[in-house]
């Protein structure tokens, strides 16, 4: 600790709560770009729509994980929705979880009902039940009820679209809306946070889309990368240019905090702000995205999409934890060291990671990413 | 293509599925809204139409400590974390220098930012100003923590929740004052009803130039600093 530094002032909120603002994004990002096809009827992102609306699923359901591990009393987390202040954006978080849980995986259970009714007509006992179920008790579909089904997921999907930028805003609305903390109280925040959210969820969707194809040995959509990587970029732009804004203007207001601000993010944390989240992370995938032949191969765009999920999880660790680092004196600088064991550490950090990767799995071996979903009619 | 698959039909059409699973999510819905805690609003009996505040001196402060020793004993507060300190500040350079101290403790605020922040309305503000934690309903989230602007909550832990200042409400509530107030030396600290004219808080914020820490913030802190330096007001 260097400066004037309270007593009590310590680094509170660690790698956990630095890494769920990263699973929500994705959550927001991803379903987000399955909207392009659902909503907006992009037929390119079709082949991708029903993957980015799983990576969603496996990522919001993980979601609350890192925040339940981070309480102190993580057995009363079930009382935020026994008392909520509704004055905490904090609060409103479970309420959002549970609507936008819902709302997926009804629109998953619609997009997936024809193959749900097709399997269950064709398995027999528990498995005929578990698929009966999943398909919503329907024993057969028509043209007419797969159009009504159609016109049902584009409005649940269009009602998702504020849904996921309200899930995820409400993350940079709790940081942004605390006076206390100086790197944190800004409006730009919410809007920053849900644009880079994005960048995170077409990157990951990009990742996982190569791989699963890989796997399923097809053929990567050359046309599909090249929009899909020509989308990362635009967003990529947006997303530097708040954050320069964003310094831009302290730089230019030079408030008391100013000095501190500028140890901080310049000097301390200098690697992970100015190295990984602004040049690494943004501005190099930006100049390789230029390139036309890095936007159609499949490898480097992976590479790049990669880059560009890390340099988002950076943005997430230098908010949380640069942000924390800054003394409420605004005339100090606190220490922070990632605990490597224990129930705040680095091991549960990465253990919470892995937990939406293995769902992703599971619900790939209930339904296909990829498989047309043929139409077969019972009279 | 009248299959085999017709031999068993299900009886539920969808709609009625959909009914069936909404009826079931409405009576949980409405089970879970029934059960919701009612606020806990204590007041005692004793602090009824009563406005604590504390006013204090910081030319009459020794720094001898004496307040946060006797804010350890009486509030059982753990190694590490403080409800209440003593800041020793250095001006000047030498001939022209000095020292003062500056306690700090919870402020107390009229628009208390932490009441703001939790989730769970574990933290709430009394009538009489005093703004207190339910320890039995924190969920230890840090929310209140990182909402303060002056740093006076910490994780207890011992307890697993949030914590603070609580201007010593065992004591308030039987008409004593704050332990930190009843053991300073110098008469630094003074503590009362604001909604007493007579009282010495009263007195001294009516008639002595005081000031808060971090006004800009709105939080409208109910503890007052007379003769505080520019340096230490944070």
């Amino acid at each position: 600790m260097v400066g004037y530094v309270l007593p009590n002032e310590e680094v509170y909120w660690g790698i956990l709560i630095a890494l769920y603002p990263m699973l929500t994004g994705i959550v927001a990002g991803s379903f987000i770009v399955s909207t392009l096809y659902y909503v907006f009827g992009i037929e390119r992102f079709e082949k991708v729509s029903r993957l980015a609306l799983i990576i969603s699923i496996a990522f919001i359901v993980s979601s609350p994980l890192p925040l339940i591990a981070d309480l102190k009393q993580p057995s009363r987390a079930f009382e935020i929705y026994l008392t909520p202040n509704l004055s905490s954006p904090m609060a409103i978080f479970g309420y959002l979880l549970v609507s936008y849980v819902l709302l997926m995986v009804v629109e998953a259970l619609l997009i997936y009902s024809a193959f749900f009714v097709n399997k269950a007509n064709l398995s027999a006992g528990i498995k005929r039940v578990f698929y009966r179920a999943l398909a919503l008790g329907r024993k057969k579909i028509s043209e007419e009820g797969l159009k009504r089904d159609k016109r049902m997921i584009k409005g649940i999907a269009l009602i998702g679209i504020p849904v996921a930028s309200l899930f995820h805003a409400y993350v940079g609305f709790v940081f942004g809306s605390m006076k206390a903390g100086v790197w944190w109280a800004t409006p730009i925040m919410p809007v920053s946070f849900l644009i880079s959210a994005i960048v995170s969820g077409i990157a990951l969707l990009i990742v996982a889309y190569v791989i699963a194809e890989k796997v399923s040995k097809g053929m990567v959509d050359r046309d599909l990368l090249n929009h899909a990587a020509r989308f990362l970029g635009w967003f990529i732009i947006l997303d530097l240019s708040f954050q320069l804004l964003e310094i831009l203007f302290r730089s230019f207001m030079r408030y008391e905090e100013w000095l501190v601000v500028q140890e901080v993010f310049f000097n301390k944390l200098a690697t992970s702000f100015v190295g990984i989240q602004l040049l690494f992370g943004a501005t190099l995938p930006l100049l390789l995205l230029i390139v036309p032949s890095v936007r159609r191969s499949s490898l480097w765009v992976s590479v790049v999409s990669i880059i560009a999920i890390i340099g988002v999880f950076a943005y997430r660790w230098n908010t949380v934890i640069g942000g924390q680092l800054i003394s409420r004196t605004a005339e100090g600088i606190l220490e922070y060291s990632i605990p490597i064991f224990g129930r705040f550490g680095l091991v549960t950090a990465i253990s919470i990671l892995f937990l939406p990767l293995f769902i992703i799995m599971i619900l790939l071996l209930i339904v296909p990413w990829k498989i047309e979903v043929k139409v077969k009619t019972i009279e | 293509m009248k299959g085999k698959y017709e031999e068993k039909p299900f009886k539920r059409d969808r709609r009625q599925f959909l009914k069936a699973a909404g009826i079931t999510t409405a009576i949980t819905i409405s089970g879970l809204i029934v059960s919701l805690k009612p606020i806990r609003a204590e007041t005692s009996a004793n602090t009824a139409g009563k406005r604590f505040a504390m006013v204090i001196n910081i030319e009459k402060c020794i720094g001898c400590h004496a307040c946060v020793a006797s804010c350890k004993a009486e509030n059982n507060v753990p190694l590490g974390v403080f409800r209440t300190w003593v800041e020793e500040h250095e001006k000047g350079e030498y001939p022209n220098a000095s020292l003062f101290f500056a306690p700090k403790l919870c402020n107390q605020c009229d628009k208390p930012p932490c009441v703001q922040a939790c989730p769970v309305k574990a933290t709430y503000r009394r009538e009489d100003g005093l703004v207190l934690i339910n320890y039995e309903w924190c969920i230890g989230c840090g929310a209140c923590i990182q909402a303060c602007p002056y740093a006076v909550r910490y994780f207890d832990p011992v307890k697993h929740t949030a914590d603070k200042c609580t201007f010593c409400v065992q004591r308030v509530d039987q008409g004593l004052h704050p332990a930190c107030v009843d053991t300073c030396v110098g008469g630094a600290r003074v503590f009362g009803d604001l909604n007493d004219p007579n009282s010495e808080v009263s007195r001294l914020v009516s008639t002595k130039r005081v000031m808060v820490l971090k006004p800009q913030l709105g939080t409208e802190p109910q503890v007052y600093y007379i003769g505080l330096d520019v340096s230490a007001a944070k």
